[in-house]
């Protein structure tokens, strides 16, 4: 009985074809040519009438299953037996001429009936407002979000809720009996029981099948279904583990800095970061005399106005460096290794004050240029590699506070200078290499 | 072309002019030789069999593709291009051992399997299953090495590898990775390509085709090979599959010229090279105009490229120049065909641009069937040959700054058993264990990848991953997602749909991304 109660969704489809293929034909033959339609729609009407009397009954089976149980299937269920009833009619009267009149009448009602269960019926299987809505637009929203004054539940957990449970735990289905559209309840579980214990996220099976592997039966939403992306299962999770309160505003739960490292996800965690804001496009004019000269100038990302440069074959370093700096608010990452670089061309440099990432391994920089990198206020990468600088000459970069990584390897600067330098620099990690890789025996002897 | 001839000395000049038109004269006769065809075609064929073949060959129309591909006349195919969203990787250096290391003799300890050394194994762990040659009843085969633990993570290694246990604080193993092809040939092609059967591009094609060549001067995807051979599946794990050629890996060779017939025939001068070129690309042009066959456009691109790399390339690839003790390090010895003066070369290649260094190396398939291919003898050996230069490679790139930009990943194709393997049912003479699909371990460093991190558990004896399973599309998908790409977006579109790395598969390991 079960089985052919879920053969609904399928039979469904018969009669919407078929009588959208009697209004057609109740149509058309108003032009010539289509005339001899008009006897084959008697028929047509009595087998569109039989599939839907077969929807029907498995429509009634179906229910009986206890997946759904609300106002919108009464609502689909009405609807569907109106439509079956007036097809019937619409048959019976398709036989009598004198009744001629209301054939197009009858038509139109028909028509109006299959639009209006065939909607109620797929807003049941697909969830309310599937039409209008698509999951990346709801899934957008998540960012738009003022966590300041967000609600926990309301604000983030009831969307993604909403746009990937609702359509089988809602108000139209109730797959396992469980209902996740209201606080109440979610808190009641389904079949299996209890479906969240605050705090809990290991006990709590809302979560826990979220995060078992796709493949997994169990798995939710089902594999065909849109999934809940890393960031909403990570927010869920955060919302049972501080308690699943369905009250408190983000603040309230101290969770605002928890939530905003989910939301930022992979977008700030970068080699290093490029700034916020938007710099505005740069000069394509200078972008290209730039490339001429052999420089790859190229956006961080697409769509992005920020820059990255390598100047890796460049030809005629100094207007390269020229036009450098006509783009200082957009390059953030530099690579100018490997030149004839020196002091003088450090000091126009200086002009980059959006610079994040800086190469000047093997150029012919010394101590004397060193103090104007102190304007790059964002350098977080600074690679002085095989370099003729030394500790002195390192001491006056101090105005450089977001430095995260400083690299003098094959430089003056010795083991001994690390520690003063360190003070210098207490929040960078200074690479001096050096690493050696002993010999041992094995490396060069065989088993045999 | 015209000012370069203008600007050649009169003897020079004439020599390039008789070139040039002996040049144009062929193609003069080619485009004959087509219209008598196209002629030959059009009359012979009746109208309904052109339609058909119209139809048959519906995805490759002419006219579509000219409008699709005149963009990139105009551009270089290999011009440097912006990822998707900001990368934390700008070059990967991937160190395939073909063949398949064992996992149970490097990094995955399993001391219950000890306890089993010489049992039977169990009828549970063959039931259903396939081997590429046990048969029968085949015995369990205890850790042929001893394992200690290292590091603040307290990584488990081997003996076999004494350098790599310092430095297992800068990688993430990947411990239950999981394939399902048993053979070298179609698992490299999963691993490299997405796909076991031949005809995909390989991920450094990818690579290419969506980043193009930082340093114009060399290729994009560089491919370095040693051990004897080259793996198994051939050339086709770094071919280009249906993506143009000229994304193709760029095989170089460690040992005399780079590339082959790179530098210039004697008596031929740079400007008669460059001159030649010129021509050459002249008429391809043309006949791309007329054809609008974008693998024409790949010709055009590697001439250009081929030229500025005969200036470049012997120079990059060069390791003698290194200083003693960087050879030390990595324990190189130039001249010789080695993993190692192939790992200290790829170190130099991204040094310079290069985005997706592949090297290869042959050897690692301990069946024990001979004393090289047994898991206490030639399996050291291969250790001894990769241990050195694999951890001198993760230090140099972290001491020159580059290990942050730099994704290493060093794995095989595919496991090996915790069962000896008893080829056609008899004990094999060495110790050896067969492939094995369902566990594996890679481990990867740099690039945005967590440090001193374990993800993936096997089972007591190792034969099965129970936990945080990886697959080769999930590998790629994280590789590709480090590089800036969403590996869902980066597609292209042949025989009416569009293809990507990971065919339907893979997710990015957020796991072990930092």
């Amino acid at each position: 009985m079960e089985f052919i109660g879920r053969l609904h969704p399928l039979l469904v489809h018969l009669p919407i074809g078929i009588l959208l293929l009697v209004v057609l034909f109740e149509w058309l033959p108003a032009r010539k040519p289509y005339k001899s339609l008009r006897r084959s729609i008697r028929f047509i009407l009595w087998l569109g009438f039989l599939s839907a009397l077969l929807s029907g009954i498995t429509g009634f089976l179906l229910k009986q299953n206890g997946d759904y149980e609300s106002q919108a299937v009464k609502l689909h269920q009405f609807a569907g037996i109106s439509l079956t009833l007036i097809t019937g009619v619409y048959a019976w009267a398709r036989g009598q001429k004198q009744l001629k009149a209301i054939y197009k009448f009858l038509s139109v009602l028909m028509l109006i009936l299959i639009i209006a269960t065939g909607h109620l019926g797929g807003t049941l299987t697909h969830g309310e407002n599937f039409l209008f809505v698509s999951a990346s637009q709801a899934e957008a929203d998540l960012a738009q979000i003022d966590l300041q004054q967000a609600h926990f539940y309301n604000d983030l957990v009831k969307p993604i809720l909403e746009n990937k449970c609702y359509s089988c735990h809602g108000s139209g289905k109730q797959k396992g009996k469980l209902r996740l559209d209201a606080p109440e309840y979610i808190l009641k579980g389904g079949k299996g029981g209890l479906v969240l214990i605050a705090g809990r996220t290991d006990e709590s099976e809302l979560i826990h099948r979220v995060l078992l592997p796709l493949e997994d039966e169990d798995h939710m939403p089902p594999k065909e279904k849109a999934q809940l992306t890393q960031a909403e299962a990570e927010i869920l999770k955060l919302w049972i583990a501080s308690g699943a309160d369905f009250e408190k505003s983000i603040l309230e739960s101290n969770q605002l800095a928890a939530i905003q490292k989910i939301l930022s996800g992979n977008k700030t965690q970068y080699i290093a970061e490029v700034p916020e804001g938007n710099p505005g496009a740069a000069n394509p004019k200078v972008i290209n005399d730039l490339k001429r000269l052999g420089a790859v100038v190229l956006p961080v990302a697409n769509a992005s106005n920020y820059l990255s440069v390598n100047l890796v074959n460049i030809t005629v370093l100094d207007s390269a460096v020229d036009l450098l700096v006509q783009l200082k608010q957009q390059v953030v990452w530099l690579k100018a290794g490997d030149l004839p670089l020196n002091d003088s061309h450090l000091d126009k440099l200086s002009q980059l004050v959006q610079l994040t990432r800086l190469n000047l391994e093997r150029t012919s920089v010394t101590n004397a240029g060193l103090s104007h990198l102190n304007s790059l206020h964002q350098l977080q990468y600074l690679n002085l590699n095989q370099t003729k600088i030394s500790a002195n000459g390192l001491r006056s970069l101090n105005g450089l506070k977001n430095l995260q990584s400083l690299f003098i390897y094959g430089t003056a600067v010795s083991v001994k200078d690390l520690t003063s330098l360190q003070h210098v620099f207490p929040n960078t990690k200074i690479e001096i290499g050096n690493y050696v890789v002993p010999i041992l025996k094995t490396d060069t002897t065989l088993v045999k | 072309m015209y000012t370069v001839l203008k600007s050649l000395s009169c003897g020079e000049g004439f020599r390039v002019r008789s070139m040039n038109k002996k040049i144009i004269h062929e193609l003069h006769r080619k485009q004959l030789e087509e219209t008598t065809r196209r002629h030959f075609l059009r009359e012979c064929i009746a109208g309904m069999g052109g339609l058909a073949l119209a139809s048959v060959f519906g995805s490759c129309n002419p006219f579509e593709k000219k409008d699709k591909y005149a963009a990139l006349l105009s551009s270089n195919p290999l011009a440097p291009k912006a990822p998707q969203f900001i990368p934390k990787a700008r070059s990967v250096i991937y160190l395939h051992m073909a063949g398949a290391p064992s996992q149970l003799e490097l990094f995955d300890y399993k001391p219950a399997l000890h306890k089993l050394d010489g049992q039977d194994c169990p009828q549970s762990l063959l039931e259903g299953k396939k081997f590429a040659f046990i048969r029968g009843v085949p015995k369990m085969l205890g850790p042929q090495a001893s394992f200690r633990q290292y590091g603040q993570s307290g990584a488990w290694v081997s003996e076999n590898l004494p350098h790599f246990s310092s430095i297992v604080d800068e990688v993430t193993f990947l411990k239950a990775m999981q394939t399902d092809q048993f053979n070298h040939g179609p698992a490299q092609l999963l691993m490299h390509t997405g796909g076991a059967r031949l005809g995909r591009p390989s991920m450094g094609s990818w690579v290419t085709y969506g980043l193009g060549s930082e340093n114009q001067n060399l290729p994009g995807f560089v491919v370095l090979t040693s051990g004897g051979t080259n793996p198994d599946a051939g050339k086709s794990v770094w071919g280009s599959g249906f993506l143009p050629s000229v994304y193709q890996g760029v095989q170089c060779r460690s040992e005399g010229d780079p590339v082959l017939f790179i530098k210039d025939p004697e008596h031929v001068t740079r400007d008669l090279r460059k001159a030649s070129i010129d021509a050459i690309n002249e008429v391809n042009k043309i006949h791309y105009e007329e054809k609008g066959d974008p693998e024409i456009l790949s010709r055009i691109a590697q001439y250009e490229m081929a030229y500025r790399m005969q200036i470049s390339a012997p120079e990059v690839m060069n390791i003698n120049d290194e200083p003693q003790y960087i050879h030390d390090m990595y324990g190189t010895k130039p001249g010789e065909v080695s993993l190692a003066n192939n790992i200290l070369l790829a170190r130099k290649l991204v040094e310079k641009g290069v985005r997706f260094v592949q090297i290869f190396d042959w050897g690692w398939d301990s069946h024990g069937t001979d004393s090289n291919l047994a898991i206490d003898v030639g399996f050291v050996n291969k250790c001894r040959t990769v241990d050195k230069a694999m951890t001198a490679l993760v230090l140099d790139l972290k001491q020159r700054g580059l290990l942050d930009e730099t994704l290493v990943v060093w794995g095989g194709e595919f496991g090996r058993t915790p069962m000896a393997e008893n080829r056609e049912g008899k004990q094999n003479p060495f110790k050896g264990r067969d492939h094995h699909t369902e566990a594996f371990t890679i481990w990867m460093a740099g690039g945005g990848i967590k440090k001193g991190f374990t993800y993936g558990e096997t089972d007591e004896i190792g034969y099965s991953a129970i936990n945080g399973k990886t697959t080769p599309f999930d590998l790629q998908a994280t590789i590709l997602n480090q590089l800036g790409f969403d590996h869902e977006k980066l597609t292209y579109e042949f025989q009416g749909r569009p293809f990507r790395l990971t065919d339907v598969h893979g997710k990015v390991i957020h796991e072990i991304l930092a």
